[in-house]
């Protein structure tokens, strides 16, 4: 008897990483690999990779069904987005500021292909620290609200975060996050908004600007081992910079060189290498080991023991019918330690009680 | 509020499908997901936007012109209205 | 085989075991695991001509009818739904089982089900032609489901028309039916061979039967129907008979508003919905009493367009 965690990993990791293995899947083992990958959002990304490995044909008549289902969910949630970032350049027409789209957003901009079937959750953009104050107006003055909030959070997210509070149009259904940097004010890390603005580029045929590719790849890291929380709902995270990376690495020539020194320039070596090595070793992504043992953001070697426990444990989604303990203890101490890395102590620790506080109240924010 | 002239186009990335049903016309904007209802002489004004860009003068004198219409102020302001109602429902926009 | 072949012993021990029992409700296959009895007891009567698949069939949706952790449920017994390891709901008192299972479900395919367009209606069919009955408030489109099915027509649901985009077809989902307060009553006093499963008071749309759908219907779970007639009934006590033909820009704004998915959709949605309404005649049907709407429909159905 397999143990239903391990068989889980297996099924749905194989799937991911050697899309063949579909093929040999048993009907009962379809059916568990369709609901881990919806919990994880990742159940039109599967659908498209066995498409565009020409694997659709062995996927059972059942299961197409569910694919469909989850695609037109992507489709949805792109449409949402494409429109809001419609009528945001609409609103904005006689304004004359930057804007750059980040994330999901800008994926889908410049049409990679996996993003098509990437489950989008909200509209991330950035702009100028100068111009932000405008751009919130002009949104406000033109049916966007910002989300209620206490005065604590409110306080919160002027004083320490690297956006203000979530706008939302008044007859729509997406989140806007507005940006002026990519990580919290707090954090430790503090990449220079000014380098990613100065290299952004520009979409054809839209107003919008978005980051240089390596940039896009380092702020995806950035948000996943730096922002995000590392539970099994992150996982996608790390299949996007995975698919980011083959995708934009055949497009230039000593990408990987580039790609390192932009790290170095922006200091942001460390989530770098974690990316790097989690796709390597999870996903089984073609990294050459040179570029991840001789990275200078190496951690040191019981930082890097621990993350190697804990990453895996956390991120990789749980077989929905048995949840293990000392995966809720992984999540738990990653979760610790997001908040860590997002603000100094003296402020974490207040700011934790609190958020459990919120969370026995049933009134959790985040 | 800037004073310049704005070229209108139908918005991009977007199939608006029509449905003709006699007096009622219902177009269905495929990038905001939402249905609208309008007269006909509105969907008229509006395929004629798919077939070019246009300034509100030009716009004007062309459906006139193919409609055998006066080019007076009460159809100038039609036009001007049908315009505006096309902009807030995202059906047209400004070419950036 | 179906449920009822199983009997409830066997039943009782399937629904325990780790595979739990696969129920093919038409359009979905359901994997029910549960180890209460008062649940399985009455899945048993009101699914009775369903048939049971294979435990390695594919299943759609994962169902557990169980009791909460914690020392709670000994003072006043306790009900949970969970799917896929989540718990949408919270716990229902443990005699109200099989309308939290019932209602779970209903959440399950609304929220996933987007392979097709789904109505918020009810449907039934007869002659091939299927007759579509979308819900609006006070539009008593379960009873009037409830009554067709039982005076001839094919029920294929209460509560979800299910519109393959393929071919237009309407998928069946010949669940039970709840009833509610007065509408019980007036179901069994009208048609004797109604079958019931037990009341379950106060819950939160007051008492609640649910009928056992019609052996018939259920034996043509698989066969999907073109529709013919959209019909927004409302019944209104004490009144005549009134139906009136609906323009179809009309129809389309009232089928996007009544669909749970129209938006979703996409383009896709629209041009259901559209060809639909090109294709059905569709009418508003004011009503009061069965022995009038009955027959009226009926002829409605037979009339050559």
């Amino acid at each position: 008897m397999t143990i239903p965690a391990n068989h889980v990993k297996k099924i749905l990791i194989n799937c991911l990483c050697f899309p063949e293995t579909v093929k040999e899947l048993t009907v009962s083992e379809w059916e568990l690999l369709i609901r881990c990958a919806r919990h994880c959002k990742l159940l039109a990304y599967l659908r498209w990779k066995l498409d565009s490995c020409g694997l659709i044909a062995s996927v059972p008549a059942q299961v197409l069904t569910h694919f469909t289902a989850a695609q037109r969910i992507v489709d949805y949630r792109n449409r949402l987005a494409m429109w809001e970032l419609n009528r945001i350049r609409r609103a904005l027409y006689a304004k004359d500021v930057e804007v750059l789209v980040l994330k999901g957003g800008a994926y889908q901009l410049l049409q990679i292909p996996f993003a098509q079937s990437r489950l989008l959750a909200d509209i991330d953009i950035l702009v100028k620290k100068s111009d932000i104050h405008t751009v919130e107006t002009c949104l406000q003055q033109q049916g966007w609200q910002t989300a209620k909030l206490d005065e604590y959070d409110q306080q919160y997210y002027r004083t320490w975060m690297h956006e203000v509070p979530p706008l939302r149009h008044q007859e729509r259904f997406i989140e806007v996050d507005l940006h002026h940097t990519i990580l919290p004010l707090s954090s430790r890390l503090q990449p220079s908004p000014e380098l990613l603005i100065e290299d952004s580029i520009v979409v054809e045929n839209i107003a919008y600007k978005v980051f240089s590719p390596v940039d896009m790849i380092l702020h995806s890291s950035v948000h996943l081992f730096y922002d995000a929380e590392l539970n099994g709902a992150d996982f996608r995270d790390l299949v996007d910079l995975k698919e980011l990376i083959a995708y934009f690495q055949p497009q230039q020539e000593f990408f990987f060189e580039i790609l390192l020194d932009r790290a170095k320039q922006l200091t942001l070596q460390r989530p770098l290498y974690y990316t790097l090595y989690f796709i390597h070793n999870l996903l089984d992504a073609p990294i050459p080991e040179e570029y991840i043992e001789k990275n200078i953001g190496k951690p040191s070697w019981l930082t890097r023991k621990l993350m190697c426990y804990l990453v895996p444990l956390a991120l990789i989604p749980e077989h929905p019918d048995f949840p293990r303990k000392k995966v809720a203890l992984a999540r738990w101490l990653l979760y610790v330690r997001s908040h860590f890395l997002r603000m100094p102590f003296y402020l974490l620790i207040p700011h934790l009680l609190r958020k459990s506080r919120m969370r026995m109240a049933g009134k959790e924010m985040h | 509020m800037s004073t310049k002239i704005i070229t209108w186009r139908v918005i991009q990335g977007s199939d608006l499908l029509f449905v003709n049903w006699g007096s009622e016309v219902i177009v269905y904007n495929s990038l905001s997901g939402e249905t609208h209802q309008m007269d006909v002489f509105s969907a008229t004004v509006l395929e004629q936007l798919m077939s070019n860009n246009y300034i509100e003068e030009a716009l004007l004198n062309d459906i006139c012109r193919l409609y055998s219409l006066d080019n007076n102020s009460e159809n100038q302001q039609l036009i001007a209205l049908i315009i505006n109602n096309f902009d807030q429902l995202g059906l047209i926009e400004p070419c950036y | 085989m179906k449920l009822k072949q199983l009997g409830l012993g066997n039943l009782v021990k399937q629904a325990a075991s780790k595979e739990g029992v696969c129920l093919d409700i038409g359009a979905f296959c359901v994997r029910v695991k549960s180890d209460e009895i008062i649940f399985l007891e009455t899945l048993a009567f009101l699914y009775q001509d369903f048939p049971i698949l294979p435990s390695d069939t594919f299943a759609d949706f994962h169902i557990v009818i169980t009791r909460p952790k914690g020392v709670r449920h000994y003072l006043k017994p306790q009900v949970i739904f969970v799917t896929d390891g989540q718990q949408p709901f919270e716990p229902f008192p443990l005699s109200h089982a099989f309308p939290l299972f019932e209602w779970g479900l209903n959440w399950c395919i609304a929220r996933r089900s987007h392979q097709y367009l789904m109505l918020h209606a009810a449907v039934v069919e007869k002659n091939g032609k299927a007759l579509i009955l979308p819900a609006l408030p006070g539009s008593g489109k379960s009873t009037l489901s409830a009554a067709l099915a039982m005076n001839g027509w094919r029920f294929l649901s209460d509560e979800f028309t299910m519109i393959r985009p393929q071919d237009g077809k309407i998928l069946p989902i010949p669940r039970p039916t709840p009833l509610k307060n007065a509408s019980i009553q007036v179901i069994k006093g009208t048609f004797l061979n109604a079958e019931m499963g037990p009341l379950f008071p106060k819950t939160r749309k007051g008492t609640v039967a649910h009928l056992r759908p019609p052996k018939q219907s259920v034996e043509q779970l698989k066969e999907a129907v073109l529709p013919e007639l959209l019909i927004f009934p409302k019944f209104q006590a004490n009144t005549e008979i009134q139906l009136n033909l609906l323009n179809k820009p009309y129809v389309v704004f009232k089928l996007a508003s009544n669909a749970f998915n129209y938006e979703l959709m996409g383009r896709t949605g629209f041009e259901l919905v559209k060809n639909m309404t090109s294709s059905c005649r569709c009418y508003n049907l004011t009503y009061s009493r069965f022995d009038q709407v009955l027959p009226l429909l009926d002829d409605l159905l037979m009339q050559n367009v």
